[in-house]
C-alpha cells in the first residue's frame, strides 16, 4: 500500500516534471527571473537600506539580506496557500480530474501529488534565491542550516493546512477564496516579507502575530541571518506548531466535506 | 443470479445556474435521471440508448462513482456505491470521447505509464501491459508521439487503451465513437464487439445516441428520455413491445389505384405507402394495428379479384422503435 502511494506520487512528480521541461523558455525564464527580483532588491537596499538599518538590528542590520530572506521563503508561502486549489482547479480546466478520479486512487493523494512538483521547484528557487543573492550580491547568511530545514518543513505544513481549507472552498465554489484573499494579502502586507513588523503600528502588530509568515520568517531569519540557535528560535517553533495543530484537523475536515458536498452536486469536475 | 451492474431507482437532479438564478435563495434544478433501475448480466453488452440531455451521461459518472446520486443506489459486482467506492474502482474501467482527459504535452506511452501508476501497476507490470494495448490497439506508430499530434480516432484508442490499463471486467463506454469517422467508428465497434466482449468476455454499459451502432454492439437495450427508462430489454422484446405494430410489404397486381383507396378503409389498417407503381405492379408498405388482421386484409383483396405476388412481414428498424419509445 505505501509502496503504491509512493509510485504513485513518484508519476505524479515525473508527470509534472515532462509537462514543465516541455515548456523550455518558460522554464528557464522563470530561473532567469529570479536574478533579477534579487537585483532589484540589491539596488534598493544601497537607497533605503541605511534608513531602516535601526529597526534592523535584531537582524544583523543589512535590509538586503532580511528581504532575501523574505523573498525566498514567500515562494513557500504563496505555494502553500495556492497549490492544492490551484490543482484542483488547473485538472477541472484541462479535463484532467474525471479520469484521475475513476482510478483506484484517493482524492487527497491525488491533490498532495499533484502540489509536490511546485514543491520541488520552489525550494530549487530558494536555494537559487539564496546562492544568487550569496554569491552575486554579497548577502550575510549563516550556515545554519539543520534547524533552518525543521523550521522550514513547519511553515510548509502550517501554509499547506491553509492551503487545504482555500481548496475546499474552490472544490464547492470554484471562484472567489476567501481564505486565500484574507491570508494571501495579509501575510503579504503584514507578515513581515518586506519590512519588520515593529515598523507597523500596535493594532496591525498584534494582527501580525495571527499569521503563521509571521513566526516562520522570525526565525528563519534568527536562524539564517543571525546564527541563533535551535533554542532561541523555540517560541516561533511553538507557535507554528499550534497553528499546524489547529488548522490542519479543521481544513481536512473542511476538505472532506466539500468534497462529498461536490460529488453530491455532480460538481467536483466542472469549473 | 448474480450481475455485473445493479441499479435501484437512481435519482439525480442537478441545480440550474446561469445569471437568471443568481440571486434566488431556492435555485431551480433539473432532474436528470428519475428513479432508474436496471441489471445488467456479466460478459453482456448493455446500451443506454437515449437522445441528448437524456441522463446517460449521467447514470455513467454515478455507476462510475464520480458522482453520488440524490437516492437509490447501484451495486458493482456485488459493491455498494457509497458504502465501496474503492472497491468499485477496481472493477471498472470508464472511457469517454473527452479528449481534454489526457495530458497533451506528454507522449501517448508517457500518459500511459502515468495512468498505470496510479492504477497501481508496478513497472514491468504496466511495461508489459502498455506494450500490449499498444499492440491490440494498433497504437505503435503514434505511442511515442505528444498526444498533441494525435488524430481523433487515435485519441479515441488511447482512451480506451488507459481503460484497460489494469484489465477491468466492467466497461462503462460513454459515446466513445463520437466524432470519429465512420471507418474508424467501424473498426472500433468491431474491436469493442469481438475483442472486448467476444474474447476478453467483458461486461460492456455502453451509453450512446447512435442507433446502429446499439443495433449492432448490444444484447440488451435501455431507452432513456428525459432522465426515466422508457422501455428496456432485448431488441426484439422492445420491439414485440410497441402496440404490436406490425408492417407488411404486398406486391399486387391491379388495374388501378382504387385498391389502395379500398385498402386504406379496411379493418386494422393504419397506414399505407405505395412503394412503387409500374405496369400495373403495385409494391405497397401497409401497418396494421396488429398482425391477426393480416388475413382479413388478405381475403379482402382477393374478393376484390387483386392477385397477390408476394406479402413479406417487414422488421422494425431500432430507428422507428427509438422514434415510437421517445414519443
Amino acid at each position: 500500500m505505501i509502496i503504491q502511494n509512493l509510485r504513485k506520487v513518484i508519476s505524479f512528480v515525473k508527470k509534472d516534471f515532462l509537462e514543465a521541461v516541455s515548456y523550455k523558455l518558460s522554464f528557464f525564464m522563470q530561473i532567469g527571473s529570479i536574478f533579477f527580483s534579487i537585483a532589484i532588491f540589491f539596488f534598493l537596499s544601497k537607497v533605503f537600506g541605511q534608513v531602516i538599518s535601526k529597526e534592523l538590528e535584531r537582524y544583523g542590520g543589512d535590509f538586503f539580506s532580511f528581504v532575501l530572506i523574505g523573498l525566498a521563503f514567500t515562494s513557500y508561502y504563496s505555494l502553500g496557500l495556492t497549490s492544492f486549489s490551484s490543482t484542483i482547479r488547473d485538472a477541472q480546466l484541462k479535463g484532467t480530474l474525471e479520469a484521475l478520479l475513476v482510478t483506484p486512487t484517493p482524492l487527497p493523494l491525488i491533490v498532495f501529488g499533484s502540489s509536490l512538483w511546485g514543491f520541488f521547484y520552489a525550494t530549487v528557487r530558494v536555494v537559487l534565491y539564496l546562492l544568487i543573492g550569496a554569491f552575486f550580491f554579497n548577502a550575510k547568511l549563516m550556515s545554519n542550516y539543520l534547524p533552518a530545514g525543521f523550521v522550514l518543513l513547519l511553515t510548509i505544513m502550517a501554509f499547506c493546512a491553509i492551503g487545504i481549507l482555500s481548496a475546499s472552498f474552490i472544490m464547492v465554489f470554484k471562484r472567489g477564496d476567501p481564505i486565500y484573499w484574507i491570508f494571501g494579502s495579509a501575510s503579504t502586507i503584514i507578515g513581515g516579507i518586506y519590512f519588520p513588523i515593529f515598523v507597523l503600528p500596535p493594532f496591525l502588530q498584534k494582527c501580525a502575530v495571527l499569521l503563521p509568515i509571521t513566526h516562520a520568517l522570525e526565525a528563519m531569519r534568527l536562524l539564517l541571518l543571525k546564527g541563533c540557535t535551535f533554542e532561541t528560535v523555540w517560541p516561533q517553533i511553538r507557535l507554528l506548531i499550534v497553528f499546524i495543530v489547529i488548522l490542519m484537523p479543521i481544513s481536512i475536515a473542511a476538505f472532506k466535506y466539500a468534497v462529498k458536498t461536490a460529488k453530491r452536486e455532480g460538481s467536483l469536475i466542472q469549473y | 443470479m448474480s450481475f455485473a451492474i445493479e441499479a435501484v431507482k437512481l435519482k439525480k437532479q442537478f441545480k440550474k445556474t446561469g445569471y437568471k438564478n443568481i440571486l434566488s435563495w431556492r435555485k431551480p434544478s433539473v432532474e436528470a435521471l428519475k428513479g432508474i433501475s436496471l441489471e445488467v448480466k456479466k460478459g453482456e453488452i448493455f446500451g443506454i440508448l437515449g437522445p441528448n440531455g437524456a441522463g446517460k451521461t449521467t447514470l455513467a459518472k454515478i455507476l462510475s462513482t464520480l458522482i453520488l446520486p440524490d437516492s437509490g443506489t447501484a451495486l458493482i459486482n456485488g459493491f455498494d456505491l457509497y458504502r465501496h467506492p474503492k472497491e468499485i474502482k477496481k472493477f471498472i474501467g470508464y472511457t469517454t470521447s473527452e479528449e481534454r482527459s489526457f495530458y497533451w504535452r506528454l507522449t501517448g506511452r508517457q500518459n500511459l505509464s502515468f495512468f498505470a501508476a496510479l492504477y497501481n501497476l508496478s513497472n514491468n507490470q504496466a511495461k508489459e501491459r502498455i506494450n500490449y494495448l499498444v499492440d491490440l490497439l494498433a497504437l505503435k506508430k503514434e505511442v511515442d508521439k505528444p498526444f498533441m499530434n494525435y488524430s481523433t480516432g487515435f485519441k479515441q484508442r488511447l482512451s480506451i487503451a488507459r481503460s484497460l490499463l489494469y484489465n477491468p471486467q466492467i466497461l462503462l463506454m460513454d459515446e466513445p465513437t463520437r466524432s470519429l469517422d465512420p471507418l474508424s467508428r467501424l473498426r472500433l465497434q468491431k474491436f469493442v464487439k469481438q475483442e472486448l466482449s467476444g474474447e476478453q468476455k467483458k461486461t460492456i454499459l455502453l451509453a450512446t445516441h447512435d442507433l446502429s451502432e446499439a443495433e449492432y454492439l448490444c444484447d440488451k437495450l435501455a431507452i432513456l428520455s428525459q432522465g426515466k427508462i422508457v422501455t428496456i430489454g432485448k431488441l426484439g422484446e422492445i420491439k414485440e413491445k410497441l402496440e404490436g405494430k406490425k408492417k407488411f410489404h404486398l406486391k399486387l397486381k391491379v388495374e388501378s389505384d382504387y385498391v389502395f383507396k379500398q385498402l386504406l378503409k379496411m379493418n386494422g389498417v393504419c397506414e399505407a405507402n405505395i412503394i412503387s407503381y409500374i405496369n400495373e405492379l403495385m409494391t405497397l408498405e401497409v401497418t396494421l394495428s396488429g398482425e391477426e388482421f393480416i388475413s382479413s386484409v388478405l381475403n379482402r383483396l382477393v374478393s376484390e379479384r387483386v392477385s397477390i405476388f408476394a406479402c413479406t412481414p417487414k422488421e422494425l428498424s431500432l430507428n422507428e422503435v427509438f422514434e415510437q419509445v421517445v414519443n
